[in-house]
């Protein structure tokens, strides 16, 4: 027998469609128009990001290439499988349906990521990557493997030039310089806000220039550039550029003094302090350090130079560490599990600063649950490193939870800035252990941890004799809480709703400073619906009548 | 929420190609140690495979391979490895190349776990300059093996990194903590 969905309370069907996961959410929204526009609040909900995989070399046909397109939410519960795309007939069968139903437009807080493993017949992937960007979905994480080919890298950039983060492991042929033209091809800019070139032999201040410039963070690794160019590239950014962070490697022409003396020549001012306080220094080596002011703006950028000595002599090294190419270390880091980076990162100032990127890529959730039997429950779940999943109890002890700051710093220290906590609470404790089993949400509070969501079911009873202040703080750190929830399920404000004067007073308060940008409750008319119209109209709001059709959140 | 599951499956070697005959040529290290290599598993690296072909293209003959920048010792190593791994399927590395969880072959965990440190670094240099993708990933993957579970003193002695009382501070070198 069918459910008349649209015969439930409005809350109730929001309810169900929070439930659903994407696939059946969108299922959902396709069915009506109507479906459609109230899919869409629950479509926000969720979060996560759709990996896609090109790659050749099955057991079944080595040589032919295949698309796997993997979802990992971080905020519902979805099968993960990989769906696999065949290539036929020069395209990727079926890919904008998948995508379509893995990522539409309705989940807005999902990404795409891909990684592409190209190797000859180097066509199908131009094709592949030709028919996603054509999709012209936002594009996250871009990574791009491929054997030596110059018309990829060219081929490749212009394609992903507005993807989010590009990251291009591809070298140029031997004989680029002499058989292959570098500059022609690049008649635009590109707008990456990420760009990680790993081997740069190919380029040049002229790219850094008119190519690169309205990226924000460069890296070029494995570059060889001049100290003229360097010089050069500074200068045009000056002038102008939306540059913020340059890495590049390049020749000294002449002593420190000579370079130093260039420097001062574009009115860079020295600025010695730099090399020990700005994080961003990532080795031991940096030996001078300029501050930089863009023209007609008020950018300031700091400019750090180090130098690799041929030889240390830091003896008592087991495995040399600092000696290993930068790009094995981050490879290295890579791999390193939250808890092992976090203690690497604890070492030196140096290795805190060359954490830092292998931390942001590593996503996850840590969930704090507190159950009545008075423990608390740590679930981490990672969505980049998959075997780091983890779970620790602690009990309660002496009115607090032993380890607890311990726990979170090491798994959710600041450098983990992709890892977020939710918090969910269950509890019905009497009056007098409540304030103590509402311990552990303050201490999350001081941690000044961000607290991506906060379930609260079955509040304490005795929440409301809380002092004012008490209150405020505990609800003042739930940012994301969700107000009807709070209020639906608070055991003492069951069934009493609120009075049409506290209305008005909320929406005057409303009207003089608040965040809120959707709210929604349920209150007792006072008198009749033009007592009402009339108290609206006394605060300044104007009468709306189409929004009751027109407005896609009703 | 359910902790998440695993969902990337292990890399599995592909079915072994018919064996072609083996070509054989000398490599020449750079404190000028001579060795022997079958091609095909000289051309696991980037580096050398680039080389070869341009040999192949132009018909010259290839009669020795010289690797300025690896030491006899190493090169021995690196080339006990990419004969053991001459038959893989490249693409299976290429795979593993960004992954967070890779898994290495027991043959490969016993070759690796029982170099001394300075040798696997080494060895994990040497294949980075060689551009050998596979060695790269096990071998960075072994190393951070070695780190995982330690406390942070224990990391400082793994990966040479001094007290911060120890650390120098000349205008070259900033250990600062």
């Amino acid at each position: 027998m069918p459910v008349a969905f649209t015969r439930f309370p409005d809350l109730v069907q929001k309810k169900i469609l929070d439930l659903m996961n994407c696939y059946d959410l969108f299922s959902f929204s396709e069915t009506s128009k109507r479906s459609r526009s109230m899919s869409q609040q629950s479509a926000k909900l969720h979060e996560g990001n759709m990996k896609i995989l090109y790659a050749t070399g099955r057991e079944t046909s080595p040589d032919s290439p295949y698309l796997d397109l993997t979802y990992l939410s971080t905020s519902h519960s979805v099968p993960e499988l990989p769906i696999r795309l065949e290539f036929k007939d020069s395209k990727f069968e079926h890919l904008e349906k998948y995508l379509n139903v893995r990522h539409c437009s309705l989940f807005v807080n999902m990404s795409i990521s891909m990684d592409f493993y190209c190797h000859a017949p180097l066509e199908s992937a131009f094709l592949a990557l030709e028919q996603l960007t054509q999709l012209d979905y936002l594009m996250e994480e871009c990574v791009i493997n491929s054997v030596s080919d110059n018309e990829l890298i060219v081929r490749t950039l212009l394609s992903l030039k507005k993807a989010k983060n590009l990251r291009l492991m591809c070298h140029p042929t031997n004989d680029f310089k002499e058989s292959f033209d570098f500059k022609t091809p690049f008649t635009e800019s590109l707008e990456n806000e990420k760009l990680e070139i790993y081997s740069s032999k190919w380029v040049s201040a002229w790219h850094v220039i008119n190519v690169f410039n309205r990226c924000r963070d460069v890296s070029l690794s494995d570059s060889y550039f001049e100290e003229s160019e360097v010089i050069e590239i500074l200068k045009s950014w000056k002038i102008g550029s939306s540059i913020q962070y340059l890495r590049l490697e390049f020749v000294r022409a002449g002593s420190n003094e000579d370079f130093e003396a260039k420097m001062l020549e574009i009115n860079a001012e020295p600025v010695p302090e730099a090399v020990n306080e700005d994080p961003n220094i990532q080795n031991f080596f940096a030996s001078s350090s300029w501050s930089l002011h863009q023209d007609n703006s008020d950018v300031e950028v700091w400019i750090t130079i180090s130098s690799y000595p041929q030889n240390r002599d830091h003896t008592k090294m087991p495995i040399d560490f600092i000696r290993f190419p930068e790009l094995v270390q981050e490879k290295i880091l890579d791999l390193l599990e939250c808890y092992d980076l976090y203690n690497f990162s604890e070492t030196s100032k140096w290795s805190r600063s060359l954490s830092i990127r292998p931390a942001k890529r590593h996503k996850g959730q840590m969930e704090v649950k507190f159950s009545r039997k008075k423990y608390l429950e740590l679930t981490y779940s990672s969505s980049s490193h998959p075997h780091e999943d983890l779970k620790i109890s602690l009990e309660l002890k002496d009115s607090k939870f032993e380890d607890l700051e311990k726990y979170l710093s090491v798994r959710h220290s600041t450098l983990f800035a992709n890892v977020t906590i939710s918090l969910f609470y269950s509890c019905s404790a009497p009056f007098d252990s409540a304030f103590l089993t509402l311990n552990p949400l303050l201490k999350l509070a001081q941690l000044g941890y961000s607290m991506e969501k906060c379930s609260i079911t079955k509040m304490p009873v005795a929440f409301i004799r809380f002092p004012d202040l008490v209150k405020k703080e505990i609800l003042d750190f739930m940012e994301c809480y969700d107000l009807y929830q709070y209020f639906e399920q608070m055991p003492t404000l069951e069934g009493s709703y609120f009075e049409e004067s506290e209305v008005i007073a909320t929406l005057k308060s409303w009207k003089i400073g608040s965040s809120i940008q959707y709210l929604r409750l349920e209150f007792v008319r006072a008198g009749s619906n033009e007592d009402f119209k009339a108290k609206m109209l006394e605060i300044n709001a104007d009468p709306v009548p189409e929004a009751v059709n027109g407005n896609p959140n009703l | 929420m359910a902790p998440k599951k695993n969902s990337a499956k292990r890399p599995q070697p592909s079915t072994p190609k018919p064996s072609a005959p083996a070509r054989i040529v000398k490599v020449q290290s750079s404190d000028g140690h001579i060795l022997q290599a079958d091609v095909r598993a000289l051309l696991l690296s980037s580096t050398l495979a680039a080389t070869i072909k341009g040999y192949d293209d132009e018909n010259k003959p290839l009669e020795k391979l010289e690797v300025n920048n690896v030491v006899g010792f190493t090169l021995k190593l690196v080339l006990e490895w990419c004969e053991k791994h001459k038959e893989d399927d490249p693409a299976i590395a290429q795979a593993e190349k960004d992954k967070k969880n890779i898994f290495i072959p027991s043959w490969d965990r016993h070759f690796l776990t029982k170099l001394p440190m300075g040798n696997l670094f080494d060895l994990i240099t040497a294949a980075y300059h060689l551009d050998i993708t596979g060695l790269i990933n096990y071998g960075c993957k072994t190393v951070a093996n070695s780190a995982k579970g330690k406390s942070t003193e224990e990391m400082r002695e793994l990966f040479g990194i001094p007290e911060p009382w120890e650390q120098p501070s000349t205008s070259t070198a900033t250990w600062d903590d």
